[in-house]
């Protein structure tokens, strides 16, 4: 398997953006190119219909998409969507493929008509007009001509309203030889007028066969400030935007204050973890009475064929019990990608990245790795992705390395469930607590991983900066942050539900042959292929203070982690009942956990052998697209072998000492 | 009378002023330049290739000769420095604001004063 075969978009939803590799050679290409955060993505998603992600953070953007223009009747026209750069002189991974995407532009091979959208944010006129000169430069030296058109965006932001009469457009127009089209933001009916202005004028430049960029425009760099300058010398005096940097000053003075800034920065952190165990209370209670409903709803058929007997149970148990094991959790994901969501809508991740440089340095990382390590505890995979936005080749070389640490929504049903188990369902404020303890040990073990790898790793410290933008803060509206957490979740259940199901009803059948007509419920699971197979695993697994039940589960984790979850589920199904008839889902399975019994008598799942469980899931990698995505990103085999083997070696490790070390104390 | 001082770097000129001034307040920072060229500093190879690196970004951001930087005193600790250019805000490191050079206005304006 090659990795660059593999998928990077997260979801297989009809609106999520598709890869390049399957651009036709027929399609017309426009390139949406600008600055980090100018709103290319919203425009995208507009232009589309699809919907990749939009944050209010420069870089978040860092491969090709592209999508098909639906407006207007159009046809034939493929957006792509670029990361963001600042000038034609790349200096990060991300800016390359910008780069790169508009240097493919100038092969004489061209024969399709393309263009390319020029995003500018009206409130950056100046500084973006410097990389406007530097674009109509380089589609200038194309072979055959391509059309630029000039996209202005965020005019709501400016004091005073702006529109198309103003003297720049006509000049900007003349000089770089663009249409410009204002996409002022006021409501639907507006946007739609703006968004079909923006086609027309894209379907006249893709019409034109010349290319009028003036061939008067500077090479020179500070001759391309200075020119900026000039052109936006009256607009900067009528069309300021002290409003917003006042409302934006007033925020930072609190939340990056010297003192106050960190008691902000440590709250929230506190609160996003904590909060997805208490908020999501009522909602894991709501599915967990669905899924426990359907169940018993199964069960009350009567059907006296022993074929349709067994279809019966196959569907009760390995199917709605194993699935729905997985989905009570689906509400602290939701939560969870809420809250980061929020993050990152209100502009408020880039000051945390600033605050947080300096620390991070100390551990090898930097101010440009926190949102990387931030998305980790969603998912690694898009988090892996988003280091390319680190300038420093070392930096991001670490952040990959210790990303598979970050406790991503995958651990999380794996932690709530042992949480539970340890405090008690009742005790949802200690189990709370615990998560939060939990997330941050993973942090200290993220940044100390890095700085071990940082001092015996082989990867050479280069150059690195961080001049990092710090875009205004904006009031995240409550339905983009549901909708893109919606997504986000529905892309989490696409990708790992497939997955969780074809799990759940293999063990499932390896827990009920060969001696599927066995009453005895125990002696059919110990008789079992599963059962036997068990046998083998118990010895590495016993160590942890489990048992071959525990083992299995564990190894089915490497499909996905939380598939532990199910697979508990679906083997402690088939073990006696023994306390918990009137339970019904996650209660039931919780009862059976408690009571399950080890050959020797004792209680399997103990204070000791729960808190090694959490050990081995935090340190463990267990998932099989981190790997790939690691492999592909790093562009090395021995790379990600390396996280493989080590992590799950220190996770085994770490997780028997712990086991051991409590009960030389005295603890069960 | 007080002398005009020579170009210094932005971190030196933060620093000084921090010591005159309440953390909450700001100033203005005129750009001579980009580089190396104010005062000389004791650098290792290592922050030299830094800031070659950060002075490419530096440019891109249009902080040439002549403009103005707002230039906040707050911060964590030495750093970051946030500093707005063309209205907009950036965090910057020691090593990073280092690399520009020029003088802060409140000295032109008392140094012009006093001549006067």
């Amino acid at each position: 398997m090659n990795p660059q075969d593999l998928p990077t978009s997260s979801s297989n939803s009809p609106t999520a953006p598709k890869p390049t590799s399957e651009l036709g050679p027929k399609l017309s290409r426009v390139y949406l190119v600008g600055a980090p955060n100018s709103g290319k993505s919203t425009l995208f998603n507009r232009l589309t219909g699809r919907s990749v992600k939009t944050v209010n953070y420069p870089g978040s953007t860092v491969e090709l998409n592209w999508g098909e223009l639906t407006l207007a009747n159009s046809s034939g026209i493929a957006i792509v969507d670029t990361p963001g750069v600042y000038s034609l002189e790349p200096k990060s991974p991300e800016e390359e493929v910008t780069l790169k995407a508009l240097k493919a532009l100038n092969e004489p091979s061209q024969t399709t008509a393309h263009a390319v959208i020029l995003v500018l944010d009206a409130t950056q006129l100046q500084r973006q007009l410097t990389l406007a000169q530097q674009v109509a430069l380089e589609l200038r030296s194309s072979a055959t001509p391509v059309p630029l058109v000039l996209a202005i965006t965020m005019l709501d932001l400016l004091d005073s309203p702006l529109d198309e009469s103003a003297k720049i457009w006509s000049q900007l127009k003349l000089e770089l030889g663009a249409q410009v089209v204002l996409l002022p933001r006021g409501g639907a009916e507006s946007d739609a007028s703006a968004l079909e202005r923006l086609v027309q004028a894209l379907h006249g430049a893709l019409a034109s066969k010349e290319n009028s960029v003036n061939t008067k425009l500077n090479e020179d760099r500070t001759a391309q400030v200075a020119q900026a300058k000039a052109w936006t010398a009256e607009l900067h005096r009528a069309h300021s935007t002290s409003a917003l940097r006042r409302k934006t000053r007033k925020i930072d003075a609190l939340l990056l204050h010297p003192q106050w800034g960190w008691v902000f920065l440590l709250g929230v952190m506190t609160l996003l973890f904590a909060s997805v165990f208490w908020m999501a209370a009522p909602m894991m209670d709501a599915v967990d009475g669905g899924i426990g409903a359907l169940v018993e709803y199964f069960a009350a058929i009567e059907v006296t064929s022993p074929v349709a007997q067994m279809a019966m149970r196959f569907f009760a148990e390995a199917i709605v019990a194993g699935v729905g094991a997985v989905l009570v959790f689906v509400p602290q994901i939701f939560i969870l990608f809420v809250i980061l969501a929020c993050f990152e809508d209100s502009g408020y991740l880039a000051r945390a990245a600033s605050l947080l440089d300096r620390p991070l340095r100390a551990f090898g990382l930097g101010g440009r790795s926190f949102v990387p390590l931030l998305s980790g505890f969603a998912c690694a995979v898009p988090a892996m992705l988003a280091a390319r936005s680190i300038n420093s080749p070392r930096e991001r070389w670490l952040a990959l390395f210790v990303l598979p640490l970050t406790s991503c929504s995958a651990r999380l049903p794996v932690y709530a469930l042992l949480l539970t188990l340890l405090f008690g369902a009742d005790e949802s404020l200690w189990a709370g607590l615990g998560l939060t303890l939990l997330y941050l040990g993973s942090i200290v073990v993220t940044l100390g991983a890095s700085a071990l790898a940082e001092k015996w790793g082989w990867w050479k410290r280069e150059a690195s900066f961080l001049i990092l933008e710090l875009p205004p803060y904006r009031r995240p509206k409550l339905r983009n942050l549901i909708l893109m957490a919606a997504r986000r979740t529905q892309s989490y259940i696409v990708r790992t539900g497939p997955v969780i199901m074809a799990v759940s009803a293999i063990l499932w059948g390896l827990t009920q042959f060969p001696n599927h007509q066995e009453t005895d419920a125990h002696l059919r699971l110990e008789t079992s292929y599963a059962g036997q197979l068990g046998q083998y695993i118990e010895p590495i697994f016993e160590p942890m203070g489990g048992d071959w039940r525990t083992g299995l589960g564990l190894m089915t984790a490497f499909a996905a982690r939380e598939v532990f979850v199910s697979s508990l589920a679906v083997i402690f199904a088939g073990s006696e009942d023994l306390s918990t008839d009137e339970a019904e889902g996650m209660s039931q399975l919780l009862g059976k956990l408690r009571d399950a019994k080890s050959d020797s008598g004792e209680a399997l799942f103990t204070l000791s052998s729960i808190i090694g469980l959490i050990l081995f899931f935090m340190i463990a990698l267990q998932c099989l697209s981190t790997f790939s995505v690691s492999w592909r990103e790093s562009g090395s085999l021995k790379f990600a072998l390396l996280q493989l083997i080590c992590f799950n070696l220190v996770a085994y490790v770490v997780s028997v000492a712990a086991v051991q070390g409590l009960r030389a104390i005295g603890l069960p | 009378m007080s002398q005009e001082k020579s170009p210094r770097n932005l971190y030196q000129a933060w620093t000084d002023v921090k010591s005159r001034r309440t953390p909450k307040g700001e100033f203005q920072f005129l750009v001579q330049g980009l580089g190396r060229e104010g005062e000389q500093m004791p650098s290792s190879a290592q922050t030299e290739a830094d800031q070659s690196l950060a002075c490419g970004r530096l440019l891109d951001l249009g902080i040439v000769a002549g403009e103005v930087l707002v230039v906040q005193l707050r911060a964590a600790w030495s750093e970051p420095i946030y500093i707005e250019v063309q209205g907009a805000q950036f965090a910057l490191r020691r090593t990073e604001a280092e690399c520009i050079f020029g003088r802060d206005l409140s000295d032109l304006s008392t140094a012009t004063e006093e001549r006067k």
